[in-house]
């Protein structure tokens, strides 16, 4: 398969290490809950609804470009597989 | 977490969630506005004589009245304001001496997207009731 076939097959499959996916789930979490917080207050503040969902949808647009596709930096901590074991054929 | 599917399932569960604890939050918002705008009502002229209905040829005593409505409503339009209900409502005493006050059938409502200093209003109210009696008020009721 060439290089580029096999990126692209990466990309879409979009794998991450473990490492990452739990930091994929903090940021989600945080930014989701932090941003409804912010977009409440500064829309009851200013009485208008529509900068309620615009700070909300635009936060929720932003987290989906960093968090959705498979970024480098979430595979930073590949698993360390065991070195593979030499067994021995034992006679029964 | 481990494929780009299963991100965008998790993503958007979460999201779900935390859409509606928003909505539900704006909703519960709603409840610490509380007003209580006035309004004047102006009779431009009252006209009572016998005429019949539409389609019918039973004669009954009707009363026409032509009126004006100013009020500043202003203070009901807060963020999640979406229309307002406005009621007239019109108080008479009959014969029997009871002050009888009935609900109007037809409503008049306002939205946002008219604005509020320059409506223009041309909503026909019609209540027919047999009364006889003498004085007749017109009150402008807001949101119950």
């Amino acid at each position: 398969m060439s290089g580029l076939a096999k990126s692209v097959q990466e990309w879409t499959e979009g794998r991450i290490d473990f490492e990452g996916q739990a930091f994929v789930e903090l940021i989600s979490r945080v930014v989701l809950i932090g941003s409804a917080i912010v977009a409440f207050i500064v829309g009851f503040v200013m009485q208008s609804l529509a900068v309620t969902f615009v700070i909300f949808g635009g936060t929720t647009a932003v987290l989906a470009l960093v968090v959705l596709p498979p970024w480098p930096m979430f595979n930073a901590h590949p698993v360390e597989w065991l070195p593979k074991v030499e067994t021995k054929e034992k006679g029964k | 977490m481990h494929s780009f599917i299963s991100r965008v399932n998790n993503v958007s569960a979460f999201l779900s969630s935390v859409t509606m604890c928003l909505l539900a939050s704006i909703a519960l918002s709603s409840f610490l506005f509380t007003t209580d705008p006035k309004g004047e009502v102006y009779l431009t002229s009252i006209k009572v004589f016998p005429t019949s209905q539409r389609r019918t040829t039973k004669k009954q005593e009707m009363t026409f009245v032509n009126f004006n409505i100013s009020a500043d409503l202003t203070p009901l339009f807060h963020w999640n304001t979406k229309q307002l209900f406005l009621y007239l409502e019109a108080e008479y005493t009959n014969a029997k001496g009871v002050s009888s006050v009935p609900i109007p059938q037809d409503s008049f409502y306002l939205s946002p997207v008219l604005t509020v200093g320059t409506a223009i209003w041309s909503y026909r109210f019609q209540q027919t009731f047999a009364a006889s009696n003498s004085g007749l008020t017109f009150r402008l009721l807001g949101p119950k």
